[in-house]
C-alpha cells in the first residue's frame, strides 16, 4: 500500500464522491480529520483504503464556515465516520447535516450541544493569558535595568486572544 | 539523578540505559541563558540566577551568573526533549528513570539547582 495519492473534492460532491470511491474498493475508512487554513476555512480529510488491493487515497474537501455553510455527513456511507464528525464538530465547532434529521451525540439519545471549539485558532488557551510567561524573567538583572521594561513577546500566543473570563 | 524523598519501582527498577524517563539538570554545566525556558512549549521551566562577581577571573575579574533556582514542573512537563535539544551547553540530559508519583501537586516541580 503505498502510495497516496491526494483528491480535493468540491463541497457539493463530498457524499457521491466517498460513495463512488467505496464501491471501487476504498471500503475502509482510516481517519477523517480537520485542518484550519490561514483563510478561515477549514479542510476535512478523509483517508480511505483498500484493503484487498492495497490502495488508499485521501479525499480533501474545504470549506468556509462565516456564511454558517453545512457540511455534508458522510455517515450514511461510512457509519464510522459519525464518531469522527462528532470530534469535528465539538473541537471546531463545524456544523454537519445528518441524513433523516438525526443528530450527532455525545453519548446517550441527547443531541449535541456545541461547546466551545478548542482546537480553533482563535480560542485562547486561559493559563497561556493567566499565567506569566516564565520566559520573561532576566536573570541577573537588576529590578529597575531598562532591559527589563522591554516587553517580550509571549511565543504562540495570538495578539487576538482576549481571556475568556475576567 | 535528583534527590527525591520518595522512590517507586521506576526509580530502582532495572531500566534500559537509553530510556527517556525524565528531564534531569546538570547544575554545574548551566550558564543560566533562559533558553530551555523560552523554547519549552508548555512554560514548565522556571529559572532565575544572581549576577556574581568572579575577582580571580581576569586582571579585572569577571561577573557571571550563579544558578538560584531551576525547576521542571514534571507534572507539565511532555517529555518533548526540546529543552535538552536547545540547551547550548548540554545541562539538561535525559534520565532513564520517570520521575514518581506524587501526593500533591507541589511535589512535581522539585528544585534541581
Amino acid at each position: 500500500m503505498h502510495e497516496l495519492d491526494s483528491l480535493t473534492v468540491a463541497p457539493t460532491d463530498w457524499v457521491d464522491i466517498a460513495r463512488a470511491h467505496k464501491t471501487q474498493g476504498f471500503d475502509y475508512l482510516d481517519f477523517l480529520s480537520v485542518r484550519e487554513l490561514d483563510s478561515g476555512e477549514f479542510t476535512l480529510t478523509v483517508h480511505l483504503l483498500d484493503p484487498t488491493n492495497e490502495r488508499r487515497i485521501m479525499l480533501e474537501g474545504t470549506w468556509a464556515t462565516e456564511d454558517g455553510a453545512q457540511i455534508p455527513s458522510l455517515s450514511e456511507v461510512f457509519a464510522g465516520a459519525r464518531w469522527h464528525e462528532l470530534e469535528a464538530s465539538e473541537l471546531f465547532g463545524l456544523d454537519f447535516v445528518l441524513p433523516n434529521g438525526s443528530v450527532l451525540t455525545s453519548g446517550g439519545n441527547e443531541p449535541f450541544i456545541a461547546s466551545e471549539p478548542a482546537l480553533r485558532s482563535d480560542y485562547a488557551l486561559a493559563p497561556r493569558l493567566d499565567n506569566e510567561w516564565p520566559g520573561t524573567n532576566e536573570p541577573g538583572l537588576a529590578p529597575d535595568h531598562p532591559r527589563r521594561k522591554r516587553k517580550r513577546a509571549v511565543p504562540g500566543n495570538p495578539a487576538t486572544w482576549e481571556p475568556a473570563h475576567d | 539523578m535528583t534527590n527525591q524523598s520518595s522512590s517507586s519501582a521506576s526509580e530502582t527498577g532495572d531500566v534500559p540505559e537509553r530510556r527517556r524517563g525524565k528531564i534531569i539538570l546538570d547544575a554545574g554545566a548551566c550558564t543560566s541563558c533562559m533558553v530551555c525556558v523560552r523554547e519549552c512549549p508548555v512554560w514548565c521551566i522556571e529559572l532565575d540566577a544572581n549576577k556574581v562577581h568572579d575577582p580571580d577571573a581576569g586582571p579585572r575579574g569577571k561577573s557571571r551568573l550563579e544558578l538560584t533556582t531551576f525547576k521542571i514542573d514534571y507534572g507539565l512537563c511532555m517529555d518533548c526533549g526540546i529543552c535538552i535539544d536547545v540547551c547550548p551547553t548540554d545541562a539538561l540530559s535525559w534520565d532513564q528513570h520517570t520521575f514518581p508519583g506524587q501526593p500533591n501537586r507541589a511535589g512535581f516541580t522539585p528544585e534541581l539547582s
